[in-house]
């Protein structure tokens, strides 16, 4: 499957966040199974006569009992979540900034896509941060180590945080652009 | 207005619609979305789909996986036995009711 066929396939799903978890998988498999196996001119072709991702959505949610909102992608869920990952790890060394990736790994406001970026950003600074300390260690490099060690993942995760919070879908809202 | 008579009228007749498609031949989603799409009866794939999971509920419906011509595996939507039945009730019925339907409603030319 090509990206602009995952790209959809991920819109799909987030579009349809609200709907009950059965319709959305039979849904999105339906769709997958049109856009499997197709070259990117067919792949592009199929994309532009199965419509706008919102629009499917709105027409699959029309009609169906009005549903409460996700509990995974309430913006209470989508605060703490970032709130845990820029902050977590200070406040509860490793556990808090796991919780973070947990919650986001959890969550239904983003797309896998943008939860591997956000992740990957998050451990990539955690893994700067710990080479920073063994390189720097000893003598003042060691203290310029320590400061590095602290401030090169607030900086990652408050990039991560930004960027979850940019892409964020909560439920009953569309903060996605 | 006109426009939520057509909705309506849809609405009322789409189960229907594709229960006939699927009897005729088991289809699976895309190709009966398309046939749906190109005569008028839904606006995209987003309206089949809770359809087809109302028909399954009511046991009209089922969905067997097989390989297409394709080769792709998809899933495939059939007729159940119960389903021949709803169809054969409604076709018994439509007929004389858009017969009485019309009577009633008329041309709107004087008589």
């Amino acid at each position: 499957m090509n990206d602009e066929s995952a790209r959809y396939l991920d819109r799909l799903s987030v579009a349809l966040t609200d709907a009950p978890a059965p319709l959305r998988e039979e849904i999105v498999a339906g769709v997958r199974e049109e856009l499997v196996g197709l070259d990117a001119a067919q792949a592009s072709a199929r994309i532009a006569e199965l419509g706008d991702p919102l629009q499917i959505a709105a027409e699959a949610l029309d009609g169906l009992p009005a549903a409460a909102p996700g509990p995974r992608s309430s913006p209470v869920y989508v605060g703490v979540t970032v709130a845990l990952l820029v902050v977590g790890g200070y406040l509860l060394p490793v556990v808090g900034w796991l919780a973070g990736i947990l919650l986001v790994v959890g969550s239904t406001a983003w797309t896998s896509r943008e939860k591997k970026t956000a992740i990957a950003a998050s451990v990539a600074s955690a893994v700067v941060a710990l080479a920073l300390l063994f390189a720097l260690r000893g003598g003042q490099a060691g203290e310029a180590g320590f400061v590095l060690f602290l401030v090169v993942p607030l900086v990652g995760n408050l990039v991560a945080g930004f960027y979850l919070g940019l892409k964020s879908r909560v439920s009953g809202g569309s903060a996605r652009g | 207005m006109a426009s939520d008579i057509g909705a309506q009228l849809r609405k009322g007749v789409v189960e229907f619609c594709i229960l006939g498609i699927l009897q005729r031949e088991p289809a699976y989603g895309w190709k009966l979305a398309e046939q749906l799409i190109d005569r008028g009866m839904i606006a995209s794939i987003g309206t089949l789909y809770p359809v087809l999971g109302r028909l399954r509920e009511k046991g009209l419906v089922a969905i067997s996986e097989q390989a297409a011509e394709s080769d792709r595996p998809r899933k495939y939507y059939s007729l159940t036995p119960a389903g021949v039945r709803q169809l054969a009730e409604f076709r018994a019925q439509w007929q004389p009711f858009t017969s009485t339907v019309s009577d009633l409603v008329g041309t709107g030319t004087p008589a």
